[in-house]
């Protein structure tokens, strides 16, 4: 932590380049771009359903942020490797204690021709951000005050560290610079810009909205970067079935899916045809078991233990997710480098074995009754994810074969969410959770007392409450430095692979794929870079 | 006649409300939060959801809620989209186009083909020809229609490239005029064919059973005593004994048609009804729901009305009785 005497000290520069030891690494691959990009053309993406709302730092919903976030820019955005860079903010300056943020802003104009500035900064994050904006309010918690000194400069003081800071004003973060003067004194949601008609800053406007069928938006002839975009539309088509959406890919008639409707069994399907490019974008999510720790045995972290032990992972990551992503290593995703603790493996500390699950079930006094049933669990998860129908029935075998009977409830997403988050009426279920690319972001709320909040989805639905556990979250949220905080986070993760309230058993893969036609379209897929993707002739 | 057709339409009043009643009840007791579809998979910031459960009366006792519904909708409000922010009506209204040009051209090929192969097979019963016509019924009705249309995409738009594979319009170009109408007619072909064949093997089916029967009735050698023609017997006499049950089938098709292609819209991305209906169950947007409830139930009593209508005409006997019991 930084001392007293730092902090009064000069503020040193830490500019883009110190702002690399933040950036994470795991995506690290080779150069997308081929050639010298040229402007013009149209491409086309999918995604599954309209947008509820063209405002992306009211909502989380994948077609609001791939939407949102084509027409507004935030104040910084991430390049691949997650590293932070500027957009709205052509600079900024960081005070060693890591608490004040002095950001530099671009000349920018909105698409009704008044200026972007300072206030408008203060307003979106203060006023939409911090109220509304679900991956911001934390965030928003650690704001103390923001002071707008000129037009140009924003001031933003925090109440305590807080590492992810610059992550968390990503566009897709809830953290869009919206208009003050469309917004401020109206009610937000309603107001006609989150509907229908947003007033943005970034490279492309909404000309057309045809309901159900497409979202067309058009070059933003004033965009504050010389040159850019390149593409002259960007078409985003509606289209709820997955099936159709890959048949269109095939025939040329869309140009990306969007990996949060792509499924990793259409895979085999493209993998081999040159004419599309399969990538791993966006930051790591988790497939996830939470367990019921309110409820006997699985108040036991030894029967905890012994359901992991029992499981086998490589098969269901072969078998299920048909070898993409990896094997579950520990609470925080190996894949978020900085963070990973290599001392825990799951694969090592848990391997396969069915005989060490039973000496591990009877050491914790759960023995088989007469019929060689030792208790029942029932594991609640979402039909409409298909390999979570598969996984369920592939670990039922696994648990029954160490004397667990398993009963599976399999039910729609809003069916489960219900039983899971608000009646707490499940023992086992199955979830998908992102890292959010920092652990304090999406993680830690899996495991942390403070996210115990019934009827309040995707928190800690385990019950797992243990003051050490929250206490190496704090610390490793609240410290100056990566190394700082990694520090905290590696005994964080040693306190869960003991305790195991949560088992983490495969980081997925997020695959997007698209036409090789598409260059450069790593960071739009990421929702904040489409000023620099074009198509190649 | 008039006063019976004011008596349908009555009695469709009281219908049309117990559908509502009997819907909304049963649309609330499925599990799921329309607000949780709505905020996404992140813990939500304090007091946002339950502001926007507040703002759509969600936080109002069922009953409530079924009460403020079915005043609303006496003064012709049918609500507000959770999810697409927008009043139901025109949402709705501005969808039904869509469906409705996909199904009405296809219900009508289908009626005069249906009945035309029916026409053209159940006098030779057990031929060839027969044999094939009902197979080919029995294979078009059977055939999951979401099956046929991914078939359809694969051959005539990825491997020929000869038509689009989804949607209503050419995103690329931006067209006008009767270029764009025809660009339309081009991607209704797939999508209208997979409806259409599955419709031709309904109206087929019945319409062979019925002109079958007919062709066994009395008056059918009656006629052919007197030394009529056959084609003439089968026209005059036959066709107009066998539509009822055609007529009644086709009518009933008619009344669906605005929630009846929701698989095609689905495979074919067609922006129509179905695919709102798909995406509101997700969402559980409960006022379109039941907005598309009431349409379809309004438009399946009107075709009712219709095809009690069409009897009239079509059947001086039951012409007959209507003014008796009127």
């Amino acid at each position: 932590m930084q001392t007293a005497n730092l902090s009064r000290r000069k503020p040193r520069v830490f500019a883009v380049l110190a702002l690399g030891a933040f950036a994470l690494s795991f995506a690290a691959g080779p150069a997308l771009g081929q050639g010298k990009p040229v402007p013009g053309g149209t491409a086309i993406l999918a995604v599954g359903a309209d947008p509820a709302t063209l405002n992306p730092d009211v909502s989380v919903g994948v077609p609001d942020i791939v939407t949102g976030c084509i027409v507004y820019d935030a104040l910084v955005r991430f390049e691949k490797g997650f590293k932070i860079v500027p957009s709205l903010a052509k600079s900024w300056e960081i005070a060693p204690d890591g608490l004040t943020y002095t950001f530099h802003m671009n000349q920018a104009t909105w698409s009704d021709g008044k200026p972007v500035t300072s206030d408008d900064v203060k307003f979106t994050l203060l006023e939409v951000s911090a109220k509304f904006g679900s991956k911001f309010v934390s965030v928003g918690q650690a704001i103390k005050e923001i002071e707008t000194p000129d037009p140009l400069t924003v001031v933003v003081k925090l109440a305590k560290p807080f590492g992810p800071f610059l992550f968390s004003l990503a566009c897709e973060q809830n953290a869009a610079i919206l208009p003050a003067h469309v917004f401020r004194g109206t009610d937000v949601l309603k107001n006609p810009a989150s509907l229908a008609a947003p007033v943005g800053n970034g490279p492309y406007r909404l000309s057309e909205w045809v309901r159900g069928d497409h979202l067309t938006f058009v070059k933003n002839p004033t965009y504050w970067t010389k040159g850019q975009p390149l593409l002259d539309r960007i078409i985003v088509k509606i289209m709820p079935d997955s099936a159709a959406r890959i048949l269109a890919l095939q025939a040329g008639e869309i140009d990306y899916i969007d990996q949060y409707y792509f499924p990793a069994s259409a895979i085999s399907v493209l993998e081999n045809d040159p004419r599309f490019k399969l990538q791993e974008v966006s930051y790591p999510s988790d497939d996830i078991i939470i367990l019921n720790t309110r409820k006997a045995p699985l108040d036991n972290a030894k029967v905890r233990q012994a359901l992991l032990v029992a499981m086998d992972r490589q098969y269901l990551l072969k078998n299920v997710f048909l070898n993409t992503g990896q094997l579950g290593a520990s609470a925080i995703d190996s894949r978020l480098t900085q963070f990973y603790n290599p001392a825990v493996n799951y694969e090592k500390m848990y391997a396969y074995n069915p005989a060490r699950a039973k000496a591990l079930l009877d050491e914790a006094g759960v023995k088989p009754g007469l019929d060689g049933t030792r208790f029942t669990i029932r594991i609640s998860f979402d039909t409409g994810r298909p390999e979570y129908t598969s996984a369920a029935q592939a670990i039922q075998r696994f648990w029954q074969a160490v004397g667990i009977k398993v009963v599976l409830e399999g039910a729609e997403r809003p069916v489960v969410l219900k039983r899971v988050y608000a009646d707490y009426d499940f023992d086992a279920t199955m979830q998908n959770y992102s890292t959010s690319g920092d652990p304090a972001l999406g993680i830690s709320r899996a495991y942390h007392t403070e996210s115990i909040k019934q009827g309040a989805t995707f928190n800690n639905a385990s019950g797992y409450s243990n003051p050490e556990a929250d206490d190496l979250f704090n610390k490793g949220r609240d410290a100056a430095t990566t190394a700082e905080r990694a520090k905290h986070y590696f005994k964080a993760q040693e306190v869960i692979a003991r305790d195991l309230p949560v088992i983490t058993y495969h980081q997925q893969a997020q695959i997007g794929a698209s036409s090789t036609r598409l260059q450069d379209l790593w960071q739009a897929a990421n929702y904040q870079w489409w000023h620099k993707v074009w198509l190649k002739k | 006649m008039r006063a019976y057709l004011l008596a349908r339409l009555g009695w469709a009043v009281p219908i049309v409300i117990a559908i509502l009643i009997i819907n909304f009840l049963i649309i609330h007791l499925v599990p799921g939060d329309p607000i949780q579809a709505l905020v996404g998979d992140f813990p939500t910031p304090p007091g946002y959801a339950e502001q926007i459960r507040k703002e759509y009366g969600l936080d109002q006792p069922l009953l409530t809620q079924l009460w403020l519904y079915l005043v609303n909708l006496a003064g012709g409000n049918l609500g507000f989209s959770f999810a697409n922010r927008q009043p139901v009506l025109p949402l709705i209204l501005d969808r039904a186009r869509f469906t409705l040009l996909l199904m009405l051209p296809a219900l009508t090929c289908a009626a005069v083909l249906g009945v035309v192969l029916a026409l053209a097979a159940a006098p030779r019963a057990g031929s060839l020809y027969d044999s094939s016509v009902t197979a080919i019924s029995l294979i078009g009705f059977s055939v999951p229609i979401f099956w046929l249309g991914q078939i359809l995409i694969i051959a005539f738009a990825i491997k020929l490239r000869w038509l689009p594979a989804q949607g209503m319009i050419s995103l690329r170009e931006t067209l006008t005029g009767w270029a764009a109408v025809a660009d339309v007619l081009w991607h209704l072909v797939l999508p209208g064919f997979s409806v259409t064949i599955y419709y031709i093997a309904v109206v087929a089916r019945v319409a062979r059973a019925s002109v079958l029967d007919a062709l066994s009735q009395d008056f059918v050698l009656t006629a052919k005593a007197k030394g009529l023609s056959g084609r003439y017997v089968l026209w005059r006499h036959v066709l107009p004994n066998a539509l009822i049950p055609v007529a009644t089938v086709i009518g009933y098709n008619f009344g669906y048609s605005l929630t009846g292609a929701i698989l095609v819209e689905t495979v074919f991305a067609w922006p129509g009804i179905g695919n709102l209906f798909i995406a509101s169950i997700g969402n559980r947007d409960y006022p379109v729901l039941q907005g598309i409830f009431l349409l379809t139930a309004v438009a399946v009593v009107l075709a009712n009305v219709v095809t009690d209508m069409l009897y009239a005409v079509l059947d001086p006997r039951v012409r007959g009785s209507y003014g008796k019991n009127a």
